[in-house]
């Protein structure tokens, strides 16, 4: 790939999407308020939102590794497709509930509605650390992957430490300077941006097979692609990941405290089967498929399939091939914007504010926050230039998802299953974390998943516990069950106990 | 009439979602084509497009009424 058009391409796009971080927080950082900074002021409107959950939930993984499943794996990878629909279900099922009580009681965090519904420092500290401990390692991946997939793609012309350095520096400038606002608006540029190579590439290689003939084409090559082989077991770990992934992980669930209404919620559950599913998962079926016939990708092997886009580009318009680059870094930084920040928010709220024993005023939130983002920045940077120092975080980032669905249990308490203790979800969410390490660490095996095995277990143990345990308190079931039964409910009016709040309330930011 | 459809809505989904299912269960796995789409994948795509106009369905029906509601109730901040 020539360098100097890369270079010249990777510098427009990093002027672009730095200007639009720069124009997103031109609100004099001294006057943002913590709400601004973190959950964007709960103004965002319906296609920033749409695009920043689209973009922050699908990462360099889709750009690159979805289509390697297609093409390793065939159609059976297109039940991935079925649950990113559920994304639009659960925008309903859980999203609204989150946006009101976030907006009732002005919450930032996850945790904080933790604390407030349980009456509980501990469990509120445990689902926090739970939360970092998912996103983080993961951000550090997306970091050295891209800065990895940028140099190999590039013949080293973007060598692997400006790839970290180009990713961090930005990621750190748009969350430092423009907080929530600024990664939503970027991350509506760089989902348009990915989104449009991918439609490009679908219709150019669809052309290439005589479109839909595609799948009779790729019968004759390998037949066993265009079966269904089962393995029910392995797409059920995919489905409750990348299902309960889109809500309960503490990045996407500030997403929802942003939106501006419930009419914007509305309008992005409608159309996130259109990105999610159809442009997310249908389209790197196409092109993953069509990478198997040949001459479409023609250096393509199942050890490379990784790399089919690229490869594409490659063989028929090298030209472009920096606009794939541009887009992977997109991808990357899309993803690691939201949880950069979210991770912040979780250390200066959660655990911060938790262990000093006083909440913090809106002006040290902010300041906290920011401070965190820069020493997370700073650390994913030096961790990924550090020989092998992103290698010893890929255990840990791959439980990520994993490590989120054990959020289920206790999140579902305080939004649907009033008869979940305090004690019940504690013990659960341990449970369930020490089963995840176990079989995905300790090599361990109950048949399923790691995050299946963790995850049911953490619902047998959450309910035994509760069913012995000091129920929650009337004043909490009032404050978030009631609320739910009057706006949500089929006419069951009972507003007024929304008005008993727990005793020990949480700072309303 | 609307709680009806919402239910109807619900029943529908999880219908596909178990039609989804069957290919990975061993059901209409045979590789047949059904027009231009191999069997198991045109059963998917066709629980999709139906999955989508669910999901569709869900802003007249839940998210309209609950806005109106906070229009006229607004939520207040505690």
């Amino acid at each position: 790939m020539a360098a100097l058009p890369t270079l010249i391409i990777l510098a427009g796009f990093t002027a672009i999407l730095l200007s639009i971080a720069y124009l997103a927080g031109r609100q004099t950082p001294g006057q943002q308020t913590a709400e601004d900074y973190v959950v964007g002021g709960r103004k965002i409107g319906t296609v920033v939102l749409l695009l920043s959950m689209g973009a922050t939930y699908f990462s360099t993984w889709t750009l690159l590794g979805s289509f390697g499943a297609y093409f390793r794996e065939g159609i059976w990878f297109a039940g991935f497709a079925v649950w990113t629909i559920f994304h639009g279900l659960f925008v309903w099922m859980f999203g609204t509930r989150i946006w009101l009580i976030g907006k009732r009681y002005g919450f930032l965090t996850p945790g904080q509605m933790v604390e407030h519904y349980y009456q509980s420092r501990r469990l509120r500290v445990l689902v926090a650390l739970v939360g970092i401990t998912s996103l983080v390692p993961v951000m550090l991946i997306q970091v050295s992957g891209g800065a990895r997939a940028l140099e190999t793609l590039t013949d080293g012309a973007v060598p692997y430490a400006l790839g970290v350095t180009l990713a961090t520096l930005m990621v750190g400038a748009i969350v430092l300077w423009a907080g929530f606002r600024g990664t939503a608006w970027s991350d509506l540029f760089l989902g348009v941006f990915f989104a449009a190579i991918m439609i490009f590439t679908a219709l150019y290689v669809l052309n290439l097979v005589d479109g839909l003939a595609l799948f009779a084409s790729v019968s004759e090559i390998n037949p066993a692609l265009v079966t269904n082989p089962g393995k029910p077991g392995s797409m059920l770990e995919l489905w409750l990941g990348l299902g309960f992934g889109a809500w309960v992980l503490p990045h996407m669930w500030q997403k929802f405290y942003s939106a501006k209404s419930a009419d914007t919620l509305g309008k992005v559950a409608v159309a996130t089967p259109f990105w999610n599913s159809w442009m997310m998962a249908i389209i790197p079926l196409i092109i993953g498929l069509a990478a198997v016939i040949p001459g479409v990708a023609p250096e393509v092997t199942r050890e490379t399939s990784d790399t089919i886009l690229p490869q594409i580009f490659a063989a028929h318009a090298p030209i472009l091939a920096a606009f794939v680059v541009a887009g992977i870094l997109a991808a990357a930084i899309s993803t690691i914007n939201s949880q950069l920040l979210s991770s912040a928010s979780l250390v200066a709220e959660d655990i911060w504010g938790t262990l000093r024993g006083s909440p913090l005023s809106d002006g040290e939130s902010t300041r906290v926050t920011r401070i965190v983002v820069a020493g997370l920045t700073i650390l994913v940077f030096v961790l990924a230039l550090t020989p092998g120092g992103a290698g010893h975080l890929v255990p840990i980032a791959s439980l990520g998802f994993g490590l989120g669905l054990q959020l289920v249990p206790s999140a579902l308490g305080m939004l649907y299953f009033r008869s979940i203790t305090e004690a019940g979800a504690f013990a659960g969410l341990i449970a369930g974390v020490a089963t995840l390490v176990l079989v995905k660490l300790g090599g361990v095996s109950i048949g399923l998943g790691g995050g299946t095995s963790g995850l049911l277990v953490n619902i047998a143990v959450t309910y035994g516990v509760s069913r012995v345990t000091t129920p929650i308190s009337a004043a909490s079931i009032a404050a978030y069950h009631d609320l739910f039964a009057h706006y949500m409910g089929a006419g069951v009016a009972k507003k007024s106990g929304t008005d008993e709040m727990p005793a020990e309330t949480p700072k309303a930011v | 009439m609307q709680m009806v459809l919402r239910r109807l809505v619900g029943v529908l989904f999880c219908a596909c979602l178990a039609i989804t299912a069957l290919p990975y269960l061993g059901f209409f796995a045979a590789p047949r084509f059904i027009g231009p789409f191999p069997q198991a994948l045109a059963i998917v795509l066709a629980a999709n497009v139906v999955l989508t106009l669910c999901v569709i369905a869900l802003y007249p029906l839940c998210f309209r009424p609950l806005q109106q509601k906070l229009d006229s109730d607004p939520i207040e901040k505690a």
